[in-house]
């Protein structure tokens, strides 16, 4: 039984498109993209799929469920499309507060919720959830070493104390997106947006999530070994990708 | 020793500093110097081989093909570097423009949408 499980409809507060842009990556979600928009119009009014390329039609799904769809011409990756959905939303939205979401089912909306309403509340710009701060969790055992791994590595290069250096669920104000810019494409780009943070002095909090490890989200996911992809990335970025 | 030191030290010093060469007009020429620098060593070791065999002598290697061979290994290299910084660029620009084509792509769908809307669907 998942920890913390309210109905959305006992939740009586809105998120208008004033107020909140929730920003969900999506390459080849069909399965279950529908629900996971169901879910987040539940409580949020403005919601931006960037479809990256499918071949599913994940894209028709995204425009038929009322969300904005922002298509890729072709495929570029997870961080390229996060960065996308963040300069579009920053452009055409009034948003003050934007929250990057999985498409696969991973995240719960109370949890974006959660977040959302640290960042409004002023206590810092950033939000970011974790899955190591004792909410419970199912990440698979030899998953939680890599990131335990990766947590570590965040600390001595960036320096910033965090307990989830990977976790795609996170709410950013409108003044922390705007000084992102997120130059590698694939799954080093949550390595960049910590040093990002670090160099830019944007604050965070972390707070607990919780993140359903559902058979499909498993199939679907990336295997451990990509973090010698990670790795490879943010080295050679420090050295040869400067600006 | 002398060789092994010299090797590593030259490989990081040049790797580092062909990491901060960027598209400038300087920074291309120096660039183009640097490979004109190797062909000109290179016709120094093929018309000069005696040369080649004294300076393997003096850094502590047997033979001058070894000293060749080391030094091509350090230039191979620093050109993987070269190549990959260049692809990079090519990535990000790639990225940059996918992204402008997606977004004015977007743009357009919702003023679409937004003139249905306002004006009603035919």
């Amino acid at each position: 039984m998942e920890p913390g499980t309210e109905t959305l409809t006992n939740r009586h507060r809105r998120y208008g498109a004033s107020d909140v842009a929730v920003i969900v990556p999506v390459y080849n979600e069909k399965p279950v993209l529908a629900d996971v928009l169901a879910e987040l119009f539940e409580v949020f009014d403005s919601v931006i799929c960037v479809d990256d390329a499918s071949t599913d039609g994940s894209a028709d799904v995204g425009a038929a469920m009322g969300a904005v769809v922002v298509r890729h011409p072709i495929n570029l990756g997870a961080g390229a499309a996060m960065q996308t959905g963040l300069t579009y939303a920053l452009r055409h939205t009034q948003a003050q507060v934007f929250v990057t979401f999985d498409a696969d089912g991973q995240h719960r909306t109370e949890d974006a919720v959660a977040l959302v309403d640290a960042v409004l509340a002023g206590d810092a710009e950033a939000a970011l959830g974790s899955r190591f701060m004792g909410g419970g969790h199912e990440v698979p055992p030899f998953r939680r070493i890599v990131l335990r791994g990766a947590v570590l590595f965040t600390r001595a290069t960036t320096g910033l104390a965090v307990t989830d250096a990977h976790c795609g669920l996170r709410a950013l104000s409108r003044s922390a997106a705007e000084r992102i810019d997120i130059r590698l494409r694939g799954m080093a780009h949550a390595s960049e947006l910590m040093s990002i943070m670090a160099r830019s002095g944007i604050s965070f909090v972390e707070l607990p999530v919780y993140v359903r490890y559902t058979s499909y989200s498993r199939s679907k996911g990336q295997s451990s070994i990509n973090a010698v992809n990670v790795l490879a990335d943010v080295l050679l970025q420090g050295v040869y990708r400067r600006r | 020793m002398t060789i092994q030191i010299l090797l590593i030290s030259a490989f990081a010093v040049l790797a580092l500093a062909g990491a901060r060469l960027g598209e400038s007009p300087r920074d291309m020429a120096v660039k183009r110097l640097s490979v004109l620098v190797v062909f000109v060593l290179g016709s120094v070791a093929v018309i000069f081989p005696d040369v080649v065999t004294r300076v393997a002598q003096a850094v502590g290697v047997g033979r001058g093909t070894d000293l060749v061979l080391y030094l091509l290994v350090v230039v191979s290299a620093l050109v993987w570097l070269g190549t990959y910084k260049r692809l990079s660029r090519f990535d990000d620009q790639l990225t940059q423009l996918a992204r402008a084509h997606a977004i004015l792509a977007a743009e357009s769908e919702q003023r679409d949408t937004d003139d249905a809307r306002r004006f009603g669907d035919a």
